[in-house]
């Protein structure tokens, strides 16, 4: 896809040519939301507003600067990372509570026969560091390389490869039953 | 299948798919806000500018032209 020539036909007025852009980064997106242990539902709030805001702030991306997926993810991201933290304190105050649905617990449109280990690793991501969480999800989008999940991340390479390989191990530890 | 591919497995199985629909409910969104001003396009106060420096420009042109005239059929 040609983005610099997606970014000229809005410019020129096509708005439809940002459809274009929604329809070659809604999976990537949605599985970098799944993967940070998101609910379906959660998941589907983030990544509207992650291209509804990336459209408002077109002006805001410099082509020069970062590549048009790293400047998306990086939206996607800060509004994750502010979804995860509501939902913690969401979980905090109705501890003890059986209410207070959080970003973790499964909304009414996830799959109802959902997996047992999908489950368990939800759960097991949610014991991770953010850092290392947003580093284990970004690490799977194919279109980033480690140099931009570092510059996301605002951290050099080597410290992203140490979170990728905390993050492994620490899931390795939690699931021991489950993938033994 | 040891544990590091059976956790890439979980890991990738973890990922969710987009709605059918996504891309019209995204664009039903964005039709709700006005389109961005690119980067490469000027600002819209830029073109007043121009028209009125245009303007101002002829206007200055105009005079001395009369000016030059006058000048010339006194000297006449």
């Amino acid at each position: 896809m040609d983005i610099d020539c997606i970014l000229a036909r809005i410019a020129g007025g096509d708005r439809n040519a940002f459809a274009e852009i929604v329809a070659v980064y809604q999976r990537p997106l949605y599985a970098f939301l799944g993967r940070l242990g998101l609910t379906r539902d959660a998941a589907t709030d983030i990544a509207q507003e992650t291209f509804v805001r990336a459209w408002r702030n077109l002006d805001q991306y410099i082509p020069e600067r970062a590549a048009f997926s790293t400047w998306l993810f990086s939206i996607a991201r800060n509004l994750a990372l502010s979804e995860l933290a509501r939902s913690a304190r969401a979980r905090e105050r109705s501890e003890g509570t059986l209410t207070g649905q959080t970003a973790f617990e499964h909304g009414p449109h996830d799959d109802l026969a959902a997996d047992q280990s999908t489950r368990k690793l939800r759960a097991a991501l949610e014991r991770l560091e953010l850092t290392e969480r947003t580093a284990l999800a970004l690490f799977y989008v194919r279109d980033l390389s480690l140099a931009e999940i570092a510059g996301l991340e605002g951290a050099t390479v080597g410290a992203v490869k140490v979170r990728l390989h905390r993050a492994r191990s620490k899931l390795r530890e939690l699931l021991e039953d489950e993938l033994g | 299948m040891n544990l590091d591919s059976r956790l890439e497995e979980l890991l990738v199985a973890q990922a969710f798919e987009p709605p059918p629909d996504f891309v019209e409910r995204v664009m039903r969104d964005v039709a709700l806000h006005p389109k961005p001003r690119m980067r490469a396009e000027p600002p819209a106060w830029l073109s007043w500018v121009a028209a009125i420096a245009a303007v101002a420009f002829g206007i200055g042109q105009l005079v001395t032209f009369m000016f030059t005239a006058w000048i010339t059929a006194g000297v006449e």
